[in-house]
């Protein structure tokens, strides 16, 4: 009686899945609450996973023999390594047991043959990979840690844990945690574990986690996905110079490249930082108050007058953009129309967002090829601006003429008026 | 007109013209017309200014609809193209705002000179209540004209206007959708006063204004009471002078002076454009209508809204009923008692006026 | 006596008549200036005249002004100047911080200076840190002008 309840049970549970489900002990068993204390697996599987979705199910990765054990009614012949079964693996051994489809180019290939197959490869020269294989420590992150292990969605899923906005907050499961984290030492400094909130605190991850822009960087995109390993000194400009390629050029080019590789300071991140990196101003350059450049180079050095000298550059462009915009904003109040001027003046604050890029040349005849043009072309428009309320003199004049024709015209009606007084014999003029 | 000789061109293009349009009935008229000479005279400007600032709105207000596009997307843009590209759309364009206020301005002056002098009473309490009317009728222009250009100190003032509007009972809501056009100011609102703006009040004004003026001629213009009882008591002669052509060069002259003042004014000060109507931006604090609300803004901010606004609507038909009630001055006697309501109209609105500036409070 | 004024009266009424026409003139001027249009109204934000057909080459571009902010209107390698489906107009303004792009007939795609950005002739961004396509504009051409006006959404 007691079997064929259960039967029952099960057979309505199987109909009443997708139809995508095969006739699976795996599924029914597990879906059902009787025979293990934890459905969720089963129930995370079904409900949203792409392997799943791909038309693959338990055995695909557990192995056994699902369909036999189901019509049998026996779990141990379901789960029958003679026939194939795979137990959940250990931590160790979750890289093999994900690779044994993943790194298989032909399997592959019949899913999505656009999907990389040298995720194994990387990861083994990662330091999560590194740590695992070759010092056994099962701690770091493996497969399982960043994809899940049921649920697995595309990273282009929002609800992924690989999707880009959710990746800061996926690696600082374990690198925001204190306590995981003691011991694990870079160069023989304990790794800190502020990372998150330095980046949540920065351009890149205001822009990500904020303003929900997926162009702007995760973690994954300078420290790599399965390969993730810290740039080391020697690439952290073609980190950043993935997206800001100019400064990248000007920066490798410049005489801070040498210095900077004997003295090992990591490029980019001496100045701008790596994860709290702050939008830059243009106090960082210059020898005043928050400049950098005084870090290293002392007054009266030949450093310490470049960077004023171009510091001075780039002030004296915005200076003169200033100028040029005020007397712009005067003459529009007084009635001059301001777009033509306004769009003239386009030019120049390119060249200034652009100044800011040639400054990593360090190199002020560089700088002023830039801002001496515009500073020109902001000086012109601020004439022609000048020029136009000019103009505005002549409605003066006009204006002192036809009063001086009212005033005139005035005195010649007072004396008209005088006369026919005078002639109508009015006493009073008034 | 050329002296005494009669074949001159003037005369033979008037008989031309009378021919063909009979137009000696009016010089007939114009001929006995005379103007009463005394120390209060030179009030009697203050009609004709405000009758020439009134043409000289209908002129720039005609030339401004030649550019103007009554849209959200380009009511304003069509202002900055009127002030900045257009040959002269500067000056017509300020000449207009100007002459906007100054027209209202010599209005309530008018206003209050005809009442202090006792102009309103028997036989012209009709013209006195066309004149009230016309006013009203100015300020309703006014308050119209402002939304038009669509910057955000007009969008806020008018919001503020018309919420006042809507405080009237039993009918304010409904009455408020007849003015904005919708229960918000919108672009419906803008192209409601539009319509207003250049159609509606001007029609109404045309026939009121004829009236006002047709009951003028006929009428005559009156002497105030102390100076009928000091010429009766031969204190001062009964001095006239005619209309035509004494007074009229007189009337003239003060017409270009009031065009100098108002070139001055449009090159000197030009109307400002403004920052275009953003109607998601919050108000900030101590926004006023224009100068000739803002005595009643400003008592509104003393006094409940309701009673307020019942207060005023109340004061203004008594004020326009007035001149029924003034027996004394249809006897020819002076009325102190009105001289005083009058001069305690004028403080009042002055007094509340400048409180509106200098301590608007909230 | 009356001779004597006569002739001061008669000038009197010269120099009104003449003080009238003055500025009866300067009035009638300015009104009739008014009148007369001269720069062309548009709102300038909605539809431009960009350039007349033959200003361009084909696998050229073209900076112009739309409203206050620069375009960019470009005639395709081996298009048509006559044909409108041969242009497509941005607006200049780089996504990424403001600067105005350019051109490159080498590459064939619009770049920015700035930083390197790259966007293609769709006005996506093929690289570089613009983090969204440029803002496009529908062209179209009457007789031998091109006008270039914002996209209805």
């Amino acid at each position: 009686m007691n079997t064929i309840f259960k039967t029952a049970v099960a057979l309505l549970l199987i109909m009443s899945i997708d139809s995508l489900a095969r006739q699976s002990s795996c599924i029914s068993c597990h879906l059902s609450g009787d025979f293990v204390s934890d459905t969720t697996i089963a129930a995370v599987f079904l409900n949203a996973d792409i392997h799943f979705h791909a038309g693959l199910d338990c055995s695909d990765c557990h192995g056994g023999d699902p369909a036999h054990g189901f019509i049998e009614q026996d779990p141990e012949m379901a789960m029958d390594p003679a026939k194939g079964y795979r137990p959940p693996p250990i931590r160790a051994a979750i890289p093999d047991f994900c690779a044994r489809c993943h790194s298989d180019i032909e399997y592959m290939k019949k899913f999505n043959p656009r999907l990389p197959t040298d995720q194994l490869t990387l990861y083994k020269t990662s330091v999560h990979g590194k740590m695992l294989f070759q010092k056994n420590d099962a701690k770091v992150a493996v497969c399982t840690n960043c994809h899940g292990a049921h649920g697995i969605l595309p990273a282009t899923d929002s609800r992924s844990k690989v999707y880009v906005a959710n990746i800061p907050y996926t690696c600082n499961t374990c690198h925001g945690d204190p306590q995981y984290m003691r011991g694990y030492t870079y160069k023989g400094i304990q790794i800190p574990t502020d990372q998150f909130d330095e980046y949540a605190r920065s351009v890149h991850g205001r822009l990500l986690l904020e303003q929900g822009d997926n162009s702007a960087p995760a973690c994954n995109s300078c420290h790599g996905n399965h390969g993730a390993t810290p740039p080391n000194l020697a690439s952290v400009s073609a980190a950043c110079g993935e997206c800001h390629a100019s400064n990248r050029d000007f920066f490798v080019n410049s005489p801070h490249m040498q210095p900077w590789i004997e003295l090992e300071l990591p490029e980019c991140e001496q100045c701008h930082g790596n994860h709290l990196i702050m939008p830059a101003s243009d106090s960082l350059l210059g020898v005043g108050e928050g400049s950098l450049c005084l870090d290293c180079h002392d007054e009266g050095s030949a450093g310490y007058e470049i960077a004023a000298a171009m510091k001075a550059n780039l002030d004296s462009l915005k200076y003169n953009i200033e100028a040029a915009e005020t007397v712009i904003k005067a003459a529009e109040e007084k009635g001059v129309e301001g777009g033509q001027a306004r769009f003239d003046l386009g030019a120049a604050k390119d060249a200034l967002i652009r100044a800011r890029s040639v400054i990593h040349t360090f190199n002020r005849d560089r700088v002023v090829e830039v801002t001496e043009p515009a500073i020109q072309s902001a000086a012109a428009v601020r004439a022609s601006a000048l020029s136009s309320l000019d103009d505005l003199k002549m409605r003066q004049y006009g204006l002192a003429i036809s009063l001086v024709l009212v005033a005139l015209l005035a005195a010649g009606l007072l004396i008209k008026i005088r006369q026919l007084d005078r002639k109508a014999n009015i006493t009073k003029s008034k | 007109m050329a002296g005494p000789n009669k074949t001159g061109r003037s005369s033979q293009l008037f008989d031309w013209l009378d021919l063909r349009l009979d137009l000696s009935g009016i010089k007939e008229l114009l001929s006995h017309k005379r103007v009463p000479l005394h120390k209060y005279s030179y009030w009697y400007y203050f009609g004709g200014i405000s009758l020439f600032l009134f043409l000289v709105q209908v002129v720039t207000g005609i030339l401004l609809l030649l550019y103007y596009k009554p849209t959200e997307a380009a009511a304003y843009e069509s202002v900055q193209y009127i002030m900045t590209q257009v040959p002269f759309g500067w000056l017509i364009r300020s000449i207009h705002s100007w002459s906007a206020n100054l027209f209202i301005f010599f209005a309530i002056v008018h206003m209050f000179s005809v009442f202090m002098l006792k102009g309103y009473r028997r036989p012209r309490e009709v013209t006195w209540l066309s004149g009230f009317g016309l006013l009203l009728l100015a300020m309703a222009f006014g308050f119209s004209g402002y939304l038009l250009p669509w910057n955000q100190l007009a969008y806020l003032a008018t919001n503020v206007g018309t919420n006042f509007v809507g405080m009237v009972p039993f009918i304010g809501d409904w009455l408020l959708k007849l003015f904005r056009g919708g229960t918000e100011v919108t672009e419906a609102t803008l192209t409601r006063f539009f319509g207003f703006h250049v159609a509606i009040l001007p029609g109404i004004t045309t026939l009121l204004l004829a009236f006002h003026l047709i009951l003028i001629q006929r009428q005559g213009m009156s002497r105030p009471p102390s100076i009928e009882e000091a010429i009766q008591a031969g204190k001062i002669k009964r001095l006239e002078i005619p209309f035509f052509p004494n007074f009229f060069y007189r009337d003239m002259l003060a017409w270009i002076l009031a065009l100098g003042l108002l070139v001055l004014l449009a090159s000197l000060f030009p109307w400002e454009i403004g920052t275009k109507a953003d109607i998601l931006k919050p108000a900030p604090p101590h926004i006023r209508p224009e100068w000739y609300f803002v005595f009643m803004y400003q008592t509104l901010k003393y006094v409940p809204k309701t009673l307020g606004i019942f207060g005023f609507a109340a004061v203004g038909i008594i004020w326009a009923l007035l001149p029924f009630f003034d027996f004394k001055s249809n006897d020819g006697k002076p009325n102190r008692l009105y001289t005083m309501i009058g001069l305690a109209a004028i403080i009042y609105m002055a007094l509340l006026t400048a409180l509106g500036y200098l301590a608007p409070g909230e | 006596m009356n001779e004597e004024k006569i002739p001061r009266r008669q000038a009197i009424n010269y120099m009104l008549g003449a003080g009238f026409g003055a500025l009866g003139l300067a009035t009638f001027y300015p009104v009739v200036r008014y009148i007369i249009p001269s720069t062309p109204q548009g709102t300038g934000t909605n539809s431009v005249l960009a350039a007349r057909v033959g200003d361009m080459k084909a696998n050229d571009g073209l900076i112009f002004k739309f409203g206050n902010k620069p375009g960019i209107l470009i005639l395709k390698a081996g298009g048509d100047p006559g044909d409108a489906q041969s242009y497509v107009a941005f607006s200049a303004v780089c996504t990424h911080l403001g600067c105005t792009v350019q051109y490159k007939n080498d590459l064939k795609n619009i770049w920015c200076a700035c930083h390197n950005g790259h966007f293609d002739l769709s006005g996506n961004v093929l690289s570089g840190p613009p983090p969204k396509p440029l803002q496009q504009y529908r062209v179209a051409i009457k007789g031998d002008e091109i006008f270039v006006s914002a996209q209805e959404a």
